[in-house]
């Protein structure tokens, strides 16, 4: 069972999406900040990390960096969710090292299928 | 909001909403997006699957307002803010620029001139630079010398030894045909844009914002008066070539005329009434040569050409009865005595000399009393030769010593030797004392209704690094 780490400070978009996730399978735990979400990536060492850019104390992008950047937690796929499609944002996830980029509203379907190449690439590669 | 800039898109378009705005609207509406189908899957999940085409249209009817909010509204750009709270404004507008310009750029391309000279990357270019110094304004120490030299207008040169910022942008606004108002209402978007955006991205104002925002208006302030300065004298600058081209243009017909009525007195085959017509003709066109030259030495001084010499042995008594000759010439009707004493010799211009001094006898002839004579005296004293030039007539008024050899003091009618001669640009006086100091010399004047006019030349003998 994959483990997915959930970095997302809004209370209903954080249960609302891990009980979905819960639902196809996955196992899920979660932070609510930046800080938290570094902190929860070395502890947890998820499988696959779903990233909000907008974040209180570290935002998004700044975790990923941090994240990249260190060696215990650089593989691991981080998929970059923002509120709004601003332009430009999707570069600056992309740039900021994280591996996917999608929309609130989060569409399932969408989510699950770049979830699971995500996954699956990083699995081919530990084996 | 009349005095803020218009939103880069006008009223075309999504309109604009703060991005916090933005984000706050479509948050509940993804949840009731996010929850309904949740709650639908759980319901099939449960068996309870008649209720999930019913929980699928209020998903839909979610998905159809974020359309519509897409549709109809956009955010603006994101503001830069750190994360960690509170930033300086100096940090801010670097941050920003690009919002900033942005804004600042629709702006200016709503009060570019119609068929000016606008090249919108280097109008950027020169926004980003005065933002760039703006900044770094902020960024200097309140009250240390530098800043208040600056804000008593004494601008060290910032940028690469030359113009600052403000005054490249004066200048290039100036070329683009800009006016000094659209100029300042740049000044002013630029100014509103920032305080704007900033007090956007501030939750709460502190008193260290206050001084920030007062520290701002202030180096806006001092780049707007560079830019003022540089613009005018850019624009007098461009001004006086003009007139050194006019005064150009001017004399090439004034050399034929005078050319050709001195070959037709050469023939001495006029008789009265011809020969004294064509006299005058000669007489009047050496004049006009002679102020049209004044206004060329002027135009040329003014645009920091300075007065060139070429230095030789002369005679300043010879200079004088050349002058006084030439002056009697053109003025038959006046007495002129000369005298002189003394060693006359020095190392001038002889041909600058004698243009000083000619606008300095012109100038006693024309507002000297007709009755007594006009006296030049020149004595050779030690290292200096002084020539004089007296004449009776009213008195200058004290008021009007000073300044007197300055072409923009105001010339109001009267009649005393301070005016400029009737119909002439009143450049004699400036001119005569521009050549004397270029000599290293000087001109006094002093005038009574019981003594007369005298103004006194004083010549030193060598250029001063020879001495």
């Amino acid at each position: 069972m994959s483990k997915i780490l959930l970095v997302e400070d809004n209370e209903m978009n954080r249960d609302m999406l891990s009980r979905r996730l819960e639902r196809k399978g996955y196992e899920v735990v979660v932070a609510v900040d930046g800080p938290g979400g570094v902190a929860a990536a070395g502890a947890h060492a998820p499988d696959l990390i779903l990233m909000d850019m907008s974040l209180p104390l570290l935002d998004g992008w700044e975790a990923t960096r941090r994240l990249k950047g260190a060696p215990a937690t650089r593989h691991i796929p981080v998929v970059a969710l923002t509120a709004h499609a601003m332009s430009g944002d999707r570069e600056r996830a992309l740039e900021a090292g994280c591996d996917d980029y999608d929309t609130k509203p989060i569409e399932l379907p969408r989510l699950l299928g770049k979830i699971e190449a995500l996954l699956a690439a990083a699995g081919g590669r530990r084996d | 909001m009349t005095d803020g800039p218009p939103p880069p898109d006008g009223g075309a378009g999504p309109r604009a909403l703060p991005p916090q705005l933005m984000h706050d609207l479509r948050t509940p509406l993804t949840q009731i997006i996010g929850y309904s189908e949740l709650v639908a899957e759980e319901a099939e999940a449960a068996g309870h699957g008649a209720f999930a085409p019913d929980l699928r249209k209020v998903s839909a009817a979610g998905y159809r307002l974020l359309a519509l909010l897409d549709e109809h509204f956009r955010a603006e750009p994101a503001l830069e803010t750190e994360p960690a709270g509170p930033t300086t404004l100096a940090a801010f507008i670097g941050a920003n620029r690009e919002t900033i310009l942005a804004e600042w750029e629709a702006f200016a391309r709503t009060c570019a001139p119609a068929g000016g000279v606008m090249d919108i990357a280097a109008l950027r270019d020169h926004a980003g630079e005065l933002l760039t110094a703006i900044a770094a304004e902020l960024g200097t120490p309140r009250g240390g010398p530098e800043r208040s030299e600056r804000s008593k207008g004494h601008a060290p040169a910032a940028f690469g030894g030359g113009a600052t910022a403000a005054e490249a942008h004066g200048a290039e606004r100036a070329e683009s045909g800009f006016t000094v108002g659209q100029m300042v209402a740049e000044y002013r978007a630029l100014r509103a844009s920032v305080i704007r955006l900033w007090m956007q991205s501030r939750r709460e104002t502190t008193p260290a914002d206050l001084e920030d925002l007062a520290r701002f208006n202030e180096a806006v302030d001092l780049a707007l008066a560079e830019s003022i300065a540089q613009y005018t004298h850019d624009l007098d600058r461009s001004k006086e070539m003009f007139l050194a081209v006019l005064g150009h243009d001017l004399r090439t017909p004034l050399t034929a005329i005078a050319a050709s009525a001195r070959f037709v007195l050469g023939t001495q085959a006029l008789e009265e009434p011809s020969l004294g017509l064509v006299s005058r003709i000669v007489r009047s066109s050496a004049r006009m040569d002679h102020m049209v030259r004044d206004l060329l030495d002027f135009t040329r001084s003014r645009l920091g050409g300075g007065i060139s010499l070429a230095r030789a042995d002369a005679s300043a008594a010879a200079v004088v009865r050349e002058v006084a000759d030439e002056v009697r010439a053109a003025h038959p009707e006046r007495a002129l005595e000369v005298e002189a004493e003394g060693e006359p010799r020095g190392e001038w211009d002889a041909a600058r000399i004698s243009q000083a001094l000619t606008n300095l006898v012109v100038n006693a002839v024309e507002h000297g009393s007709g009755e007594a004579p006009v006296r030049i005296g020149v004595a050779g004293d030690g290292e200096e030769v002084t020539v004089t030039i007296h004449n009776r007539g009213p008195a200058i008024p004290a008021s009007r010593i000073d300044g007197i050899f300055n072409p923009m003091k105001g010339r109001n009618g009267g009649s005393s030797a301070a005016d400029g001669p009737s119909g002439s640009l009143g450049l004699g006086l400036y001119i005569a004392e521009r050549i004397v100091s270029a000599h290293g010399g000087r001109i006094d004047v002093a005038s009574s209704d019981a003594e007369g006019t005298t103004f006194t030349v004083r010549l030193p003998r060598r250029p001063p690094a020879a001495r």
